[in-house]
């Protein structure tokens, strides 16, 4: 592979890495509510990005790579917050003829780019510090409550679970067909929008039937060892939540809630 | 002048992550133009990695590689780089995307700026070359063929462009005899009629022995041995190295050359392996006698 996507799983034995995973979950869930929760105020947020970037350095993964990571999304942050910036109505600080800048819309436009920088770094510091597998065996037993109103929760864990495993395996194949179509001369980087869509063809239409041709490969292997969908197999090395998950917890939720309560009172 | 020449080629994966793999390791060698040249070694030992710099799909981490006298680091050079030096990957029967085995195969040509009459001429032309009958196939889907069939129809797309240097990556794994045939002389006839330069990966050594003019064995991203095939077999079981492919019976006599027995270790078949033992046999009871 050529390129590092961030938020994949990186291997590790930091504190981060061995805690439970249903806590991580939890945590990330927490801080994905509290980011979009509406009205929050810049400080709080700030707080909550360098409460993360905290977290990101004790989990060893390297805060710079994730920060780098921001990087991608460039685009949707300046467009986001150009049209806060414009689109807000309210006490106007500049305005040329009709295109107004109000003081609630950077105030909007900093929250938002905020709280997205937090979805961003709060998911990939849950994924790259948890594997697929812990990931979604986590996922698995947080939503077994659902099993007693008929939810497929085990299936859907192994639906989750497959997919996030093969990701790297299609990026890679797709690269790889990219380079035999480049080979015969397919332009992927170049060349007229319209002969550049008929170019994507030349990587769909292999990729989707090579992804099918596994699916089915798999399908069979999994049946032929006996595989029926029901959670009837035992799991190697199961969770255990000790007291540092719960002090993680605790001091998630204090930081989480302490904002609340200050406005409050 | 080499046609390919790499200088002390470096290539990192993944420079600065914790997954860096460092797939190539100063590989310096030259390829010259007409050679066919056979390229071994044992799983991830950097021959794809190494083949991907040929046509500038990859640029060197370090050390550089040129074909026909450029640097591919040079952007605008390397952009049409894939006229001039054809790469059929591994399994690319799976990078098949159009309706029919005619499209498929026009499909370079048509990027290289072809007119209709002349393309068809070529595939017509490429088709046959390869033992597949146009007329039979052209029309078809190439999802409707065989596995083996479709191999070819991926390799003919490669080949039809008639490229200055054709790379193979293993293109005759896991076929029956008859296609690997049929692709094999197809390779020959193209190296014949247009003087073409032939770089082939393969596990089946003994199918490189009759065609490679020069051998290259990689090892762990280092070049550990390039020249003929006596010279690398020699090296090869001398540090008992990928002993696994090479041949029982050219293994054999290497080892009895290396016991101080007079063997011609430049056997080409079991058969004159064979008649070899026969006459050691002969003279060390004559000796005794």
């Amino acid at each position: 592979m050529q390129g590092m996507i961030t938020g994949q799983y990186i291997n590790g034995d930091s504190m981060i890495h061995r805690l439970d995973p249903r806590t991580k979950l939890l945590g990330c869930f927490a801080v994905i509510i509290a980011a979009v929760w509406p009205g929050q105020q810049i400080p709080v947020l700030l707080l909550n990005t360098g409460f993360i970037i905290l977290i990101i350095y004790l989990s060893q993964v390297g805060v710079v790579r994730v920060l780098r990571g921001l990087r991608t999304l460039r685009m949707l942050f300046l467009l986001t917050f150009v049209c806060q910036v414009f689109l807000t109505p309210g006490d106007s600080l500049w305005n040329w003829g009709g295109i107004a800048v109000s003081r609630q819309g950077i105030y909007l436009g900093i929250t938002t780019f905020l709280r997205l920088v937090i979805l961003y770094i709060g998911s990939s510091l849950l994924t790259m510090t948890t594997s697929t597998l812990k990931l979604t065996e986590g996922l698995e037993s947080l939503l077994s409550p659902l099993n007693y109103l008929r939810f497929p929760v085990h299936q859907l864990a192994m639906i989750i679970n497959i997919s996030l495993r093969f990701v790297p395996t299609i990026i890679e194949e797709a690269e790889i067909i990219i380079r035999a179509q480049k080979s015969r001369g397919a332009r992927f980087d170049s060349g007229p929008l319209a002969l550049r869509l008929k170019t994507v063809l030349a990587l769909l239409i292999p990729l989707l039937a090579v992804s099918l041709q596994r699916a089915t490969d798999l399908a069979l292997a999994m049946e032929s060892r006996c595989y029926t969908g029901d959670q009837s197999y035992i799991r190697e090395g199961s969770m255990v939540f000790t007291w540092k998950d719960g002090i993680a917890l605790g001091i998630l939720v204090t930081l989480l809630l302490v904002p609340v309560w200050v406005r409050l009172y | 002048m080499p046609i390919i020449e790499t200088k002390d080629l470096t290539h990192v994966y993944l420079a600065g992550t914790s997954y860096e793999k460092k797939a190539l390791d100063k590989v310096s060698l030259s390829i010259n133009q007409g050679e066919f040249v056979g390229i071994i070694g044992g799983n991830g030992s950097g021959k794809s990695t190494l083949i991907q710099h040929f046509n500038g799909l990859l640029v060197p981490t370090s050390g550089s590689v040129r074909v026909d006298g450029k640097d591919t680091t040079v952007k605008q050079y390397r952009k049409n780089l894939w006229k001039k030096v054809g790469i059929v990957f591994q399994f690319p029967e799976q990078q098949i995307f159009k309706s029919t085995v005619f499209e498929e195969v026009a499909y370079g040509l048509k990027n290289m700026g072809m007119h209709l009459p002349e393309i068809k001429n070529r595939v017509e032309e490429i088709l046959v070359q390869i033992g597949l009958n146009p007329g039979e196939v052209a029309h078809r889907s190439p999802l409707s063929l065989s596995g083996g069939t479709r191999r070819q129809v991926a390799i003919a797309s490669i080949m039809a462009m008639r490229p200055a240097v054709l790379v193979l990556d293993e293109p005759t794994a896991g076929l029956d005899s008859s296609g690997s045939n049929h692709i094999m002389q197809a390779i020959q006839e193209m190296q014949r009629n247009y003087h073409t330069t032939v770089v082939m990966i393969s596990h089946y050594v003994s199918q490189l022995m009759l065609l490679a003019d020069k051998l290259v064995f990689l090892e762990q991203g280092r070049l550990l041995a390039c020249g003929n095939q006596e010279e690398v077999f020699q090296y090869i079981t001398s540090h008992n190295l990928g002993g696994l492919i090479l041949p029982d019976y050219l293994r054999l006599m290497h080892h009895l050359a290396d016991y101080g027995y007079q063997v011609n270790t430049g056997v080409s078949s079991l058969e004159e392996a064979a008649r070899e033992i026969g006459r050691i046999l002969k003279e060390s009871f004559l000796c005794k006698v």
